[in-house]
């Protein structure tokens, strides 16, 4: 896991992304989001999502600090309420993230300390688009991800996680989410692979298939910046956003 | 028809080989007899909601939901928290289950000084008492949660289960009602109370309350035909012939119904009772003339020959009755085939067979066995022997039944009371039976007391009704329900329903959308309104999963969806406050939104309203039916409407006792009206053709009822009470329709006994009836008739007619018909023996002619008021027609073609007469030597 880490980790990170949301009956919802993220002390993120269509929810922002030992800080921005950003009660890393079929802890990046990686046989393994057809099978390594950490054990919607890591770019192509009871509950696919530089890769389609609630969410990121521009520190910050600057 | 009834006695062997070989048969199909307790047959074909509800429900989900009800003191403990979850996941594990919703899963979103708490209620089991303590304020704090997920003090709480219904299954219900128990049942201790209920477990205890009526109610049907048997008959072998047909009538009905694959349901489940108790009758009747003929016959000849003869008997009175009261009852059964409801459909389809089979069963096989094994000595007619007594009133009768009779007697001498009375009775009953209102819930075809009901009311009263129905909204215009106005409209009709009080609960996504307005303004009451932008109504949705919100909007914000719930099992109220909010609904939605109140609950009651189109419907036909089959076997308008008067009589009491009582018109006792006429006609058809015999036999019509009334007193008495008693046997079913059923048909078969011995009786009394063509053709030949001279060129139906008017008398040999010089009125026709007319004159008399059957007498004084010119004596015995002047005068105005052609023969007759008399008088003369 530390290869992977390695490899793909970045401090800053800047996406501009399209959201479909799709439901059992094949029914989609379009979003376009950008991304902002920035590594801060002790290797701990700060992140900020940007809702720019449709129009209903233009302007719409989340901020969120990881923090160390604790659980996160996040702040949400609806400008059709108010200037204000109304902070969130902590406790809700499990909660789906806006209509999405990712969690909030499926969003942030992962403090590898507080899990437990138990390595399992590998396998080849299949990526499927959010039609179900298959558009590669990839060998890798397979490791189920537990939490150690008592306090994440309590805050983490998963009993564990099984990743499947490419042998070839160790990269997290697939992940197995296993609800707290240990039943399979969603999986998530990566592909459209694109090196941006070293050994440093991006899926630039991401697709979170929710078994449980028959419900996809795919990302498609449109542009990525990885440089420290791309994401100054000020932004990180609540005036940002109520003085409006993350508009577009 | 004789040929076919007296096929059983000629054809013995055959007769029984073809009865055990369809037997046999039937038995086959017993194999693919099925149960069906589904909802789909307690709703109308032709629902018109029928197809928006299959949209409806395909796009916002099931609305069959399961509502596991568990209660719990402890109930905010790790133990019982985690039995909930452990529940909630092996609900949602089962196969048929679309969704389980419960406290894990269901969203609460809460201000918490001044953050947003956004989660589920219950996110997994609280590790800590200060967790728990959160999660219990949360629980109760959400009014999404409340009355639907807890009770307000915080002790019940309910998992919502939706099933999806295998329509290639047809033992769902019971599978599924069984899988969720199996479920729920490792977790039960954990709970004080806990219990299903919803669809499936309504169809399983349907269908275990259907077999338990089925092994309880025909025993009991057994045992009380047994007594009145007994007790009426007083023959223990007259026992086994009812049982023997009533067990191959059940062979061949439930046989039948596995070849064509119609289903035993609740009301066919009482079959097995109405044919033993319906069956029966016709038995007894038999019985009771088959004894008759024993006792009339000669006692001196073989068993087999005194046997035949008392079957012959029996065929001969009884053969037209039998066929008639079989046929009239298979209608009333089948009266219903026309209903909308699969349920009455079935159950008419159902009945009509086995009755049906009960009736040739009964005359091919009654017959053959009477003829084998019948009694050869009756203990009916151990007293003194019945002799023609001249009046019966001067016979006693002791007991009961010669104070019913005395009361008879006496209503019949007061003919104008018994009218008052009956117009009275009529138009109090038939006040109430206007108030009687209609029901079709499956809640409430249980009795009260039944565990189902009692939790159902629990239930209802901790949380909210079981019963589930969506008032669905749609607008033409893309994005309509993001729009503030028209979420405001659904906020303004469920403000209509919480005000309103009937309706328990009811959800839609201006709920959730208030919801979260009212959390990002601290929790302020004030603010559970619908947010005032769309922009803001999009902010705020992004707070919920679309499952979340599945159920009350689709996809494109087009249509939305609330979900109301209710515990009202009552047709006409829940039609009522429909009713009432159809109408505020369509008000609040003003002409851009479309509205549609969908449900199978609600279909389920909308087929309530046609029970009263199928009772109308049934009722009439039958009536109908009968009318026109009496009016023909009569020949008589009147006597089909006679017909009528004592069948119409039990439904009028039956309504009305319905409205006085509040007993609902339902899927049972809206079958209880056609039933009743189908078996009360039976005694009016004995009593009708009773009297026709009796009216040939004598001219003074009082003698003729009272004699009629001497004579089927006993057996209306007995099948009228053994019916009775049969019918309320059925008070011991699992369910209140067939209870009321019971109870009503009691009512029904003692109110027709009443009228057709007080009622018919009078008004037999004031009509000339008889079916006298038919017993005269059967009799003479129609040959004596249509050769006639005073019948030349008539047509049968005129000779008919004619003869309506006309008595029969019998005569014997020496007998005065006709008296020189007296004047009379009447005309006879000879039908059978011969007569001689002679003259009187100053030397003696002179033989003028000899008459025989065919031949007219009296004519002249029929046509003018004149002395009779000639003596007519019987030479044999023998019978005669008679027909008064003004009888036929007064009565032919209405039919001037007959009276014509009666003129024009009679005059042809005269002519006859006259050339014949001068022929007479020129041949004497000649010989006189006078020319």
């Amino acid at each position: 896991m530390d290869e992977v880490s390695a490899r793909h980790d970045r401090p800053f990170e800047f996406e501009e992304q399209a959201m479909i949301l799709i439901d059992d009956r094949g029914n989609t919802e379009d979003r376009e989001v950008r991304r902002y993220a920035r590594e801060w002390d002790n290797g701990l993120y700060r992140y900020l999502l940007v809702f720019d269509s449709p129009a209903g929810v233009r302007g719409v922002a989340l901020l969120t600090w990881q923090n160390k030992g604790a659980s996160d800080d996040q702040w949400m921005h609806l400008p059709a309420y108010g200037r204000e950003m109304k902070r969130s009660a902590d406790g809700g890393k499990r909660n789906y993230f806006m209509g999405t079929d990712f969690a909030f802890e499926d969003m942030t990046s992962e403090e590898r300390e507080k899990f437990r990686y138990d390595r399992q046989p590998d396998e080849t393994f299949e990526i499927k688009d959010e039609t179900g057809s298959v558009l590669d099978t990839v060998d890798g390594y397979v490791v189920d991800a537990y939490p150690k950490d008592e306090e994440l054990a309590s805050q983490t919607g998963y009993q564990y996680r099984r990743l499947y890591v490419s042998k070839d770019r160790f990269f997290i192509r697939r992940i197995d989410f296993f609800d707290r009871r240990g039943r399979f509950l969603k999986t998530q696919y990566s592909w459209d692979m694109e090196q941006i530089e070293g050994d440093t890769w991006r899926a630039n389609r991401v697709l979170m298939d929710n078994d449980k609630l028959n419900h996809q969410t795919l990302i498609q990121v449109k542009s990525r910046d990885l440089t420290e521009g791309s994401v100054p520190a000020r932004m990180f910050e609540q005036r940002w956003v109520t003085t409006g600057r993350h508009l577009r | 028809m004789q040929k076919f009834l007296t096929f059983g006695v000629n054809h013995r062997g055959i007769a029984i080989a073809i009865i055990a070989a369809i037997t046999i048969f039937c038995g086959f199909g017993l194999d693919k007899l099925r149960i069906d307790t589904s909802f789909d047959s307690l709703i109308s074909d032709n629902d018109p909601t029928k197809q928006v509800y299959e949209r409806v429900k395909e796009e916002f989900g099931s609305d069959n939901t399961t509502i596991v009800y568990a209660r719990s003191s402890e109930l905010w403990t790790q133990d019982r928290l985690a039995a909930l979850e452990d529940m909630h996941f092996a609900l949602e594990d089962l196969p048929f289950v679309q969704r389980v919703d419960s406290l894990f899963n269901v969203r609460s979103i809460r201000d918490r000084d001044g953050m947003i708490d956004s989660s589920t209620v219950l996110d997994g089991v609280p590790f800590d008492d200060a967790e728990m303590q959160t999660a219990r304020d949360n629980a109760l704090y959400s009014p999404l949660v409340v009355g639907n997920f807890i009770s307000a003090d915080g002790i019940v709480t309910a998992i919502n289960v939706t099933i999806v219904k295998d329509p290639d299954n047809p033992n769902f219900d019971h599978y599924a009602y069984g899988a969720i128990d199996e479920a729920i049942a490792p977790y039960a201790d954990q709970f004080e109370e806990i219990f299903q209920v919803g669809p499936p477990r309504v169809n399983a205890d349907t269908e275990t309350g259907l077999i338990s009526d089925l092994s309880l109610l025909a025993p009991l049907s057994l045992g009380v035909l047994t007594v009145t048997i007994v007790l009426f008959l007083r023959s223990g072998l007259a026992l086994v012939f009812p049982v023997i047909t009533s067990a191959i009538s059940l062979v061949w009905g439930f046989g039948l119904m596995g070849y064509f694959g119609i289903p035993i349901n609740i009301l066919s489940a009482m079959l097995p009772s109405l044919v033993i108790v319906i069956g029966s009758t016709e038995d007894t009747h038999m019985l009771s003339t088959y004894l008759n003929g024993i006792h009339s016959g000669d006692k001196q000849g073989t068993g087999a020959q005194r046997r035949r003869y008392a079957v012959l008997f029996l065929i001969r009175h009884l053969g037209l009755p039998l066929v008639l009261t079989a046929v009239t009852t298979t209608l009333g059964f089948a009266a219903n085939s026309f209903a909308e409801m699969g349920l009455m459909r079935n159950f008419a389809y159902a009945a009509s067979i086995a009755i049906a089979a009960n009736g040739v069963i009964t005359l091919m096989l009654v017959p053959s066995l009477l003829s084998l094994f019948g009694p050869l000595r009756s203990n009916l007619h151990n007293k003194s022997p019945k002799q023609e007594v001249s009046d019966p009133e001067e016979e006693g009768y002791r007991g009961l039944i010669g104070a019913i009779l005395k009361l008879c007697y006496a209503a019949a001498r007061h003919p104008r009371y018994v009218i008052g009375g009956t117009v009275v009775f009529t138009v109090f009953f038939g006040i109430f039976a206007f108030q009687t209102k209609v029901s079709n819930d499956p809640i409430a075809f249980f009795k009260p007391k039944h565990p189902l009901v009692q939790d159902v009311n629990t239930l209802a009263e901790t949380l909210s009704g079981m019963e589930i129905f969506y008032i669905n909204l749609s607008s033409t215009k893309p994005d309509a329900f993001r729009n503030p106005e028209n979420l405001r409209r659904l906020a303004q009709i469920k403000d209509y329903i919480v005000q309103d009080g009937r309706f328990d609960t009811a959800l839609s996504i201006a709920d959730h959308l208030s919801l979260v307005n009212r959390e990002f303004h601290g929790g302020d009451v004030e603010m559970m309104v619908v947010p005032d932008t769309i922009a803001l109504v999009d902010q705020y949705l992004l707070f919920f999963q679309r499952a979340d919100l599945e159920n009350y909007i689709s996809h494109d914000f087009e249509r939305a969806n609330m979900v109301v719930r209710h515990n009202i099992h009552n047709s006409h109220d829940l039609k009522q406050a429909l009713v009432d909010l159809d109408r505020e609904v369509r008000r609040i939605a003003g002409p851009d939104l479309t509205v549609n109140l969908v449900g199978q609950n609600l279909m389920i009651n909308n087929a309530a309203d046609d029970l009263i189109a199928a009772q109308v419907q049934s009722v009439g036909l039958l009536l109908l039916v009968i009318f026109i089959i009496m009016s023909i076997v009569y020949s008589s308008l009147v006597g089909g409407f006679l017909s009528l008067v004592p069948n119409i009589l039990p439904i009028i009491a039956v309504l009305g006792i319905m409205g006085l009582f509040g007993i609902p018109l339902n899927p049972g006792t809206a079958t209880v009206a056609v039933i009743a006429i189908g078996i009360a006609i039976d005694d009016t058809i004995h009593l009708l053709s009773s009297y026709t015999h009796e009216s040939l036999r004598t001219a003074d019509r009082g003698l003729a009822v009272r004699r009629t009334v001497r004579g089927q007193a006993v057996p209306a008495i007995s099948t009228s009470i053994a019916l009775a008693a049969g019918f309320l046997v059925l008070s011991g079913s699992s369910f209140s329709i067939i209870w009321q059923f019971g109870a009503l048909s009691a009512v029904a078969m003692i109110v027709a006994m009443i009228a057709d011995l007080i009622v018919t009786p009078v008004l037999m009394s004031m009509v000339r009836l008889v079916g006298l063509y038919e017993i005269l053709t059967l009799k003479v030949g129609k040959d004596v008739l249509t050769n006639s001279p005073l019948f030349t060129n008539m047509t049968s139906y005129q000779i008919r007619k004619a003869i309506l008017l006309s008595e029969l008398v019998p005569f014997k040999a020496g007998d005065r018909l006709l008296e020189q010089g007296t004047i009379g009125r009447d005309l006879y026709v000879i039908l059978s023996g011969s007569a001689a007319v002679t003259l009187d004159h100053s030397h003696g008399h002179t033989e003028l002619d000899t008459l025989a059957a065919g031949a007219v007498l009296g004519e002249v004084g029929f046509i003018t008021q004149q002395q009779r010119t000639a003596n007519v004596d019987a030479v044999t015995d023998g019978e005669m027609l008679r027909l008064n002047a003004d009888t036929v005068q007064k009565n032919m105005r209405l039919y001037p073609h007959i009276a014509n052609k009666l003129n024009l023969n009679i005059a042809r007759i005269l002519g006859m007469r006259l050339a014949s008399t001068s022929n007479r008088l020129s041949r004497y003369e000649k010989q006189e030597g006078l020319t």
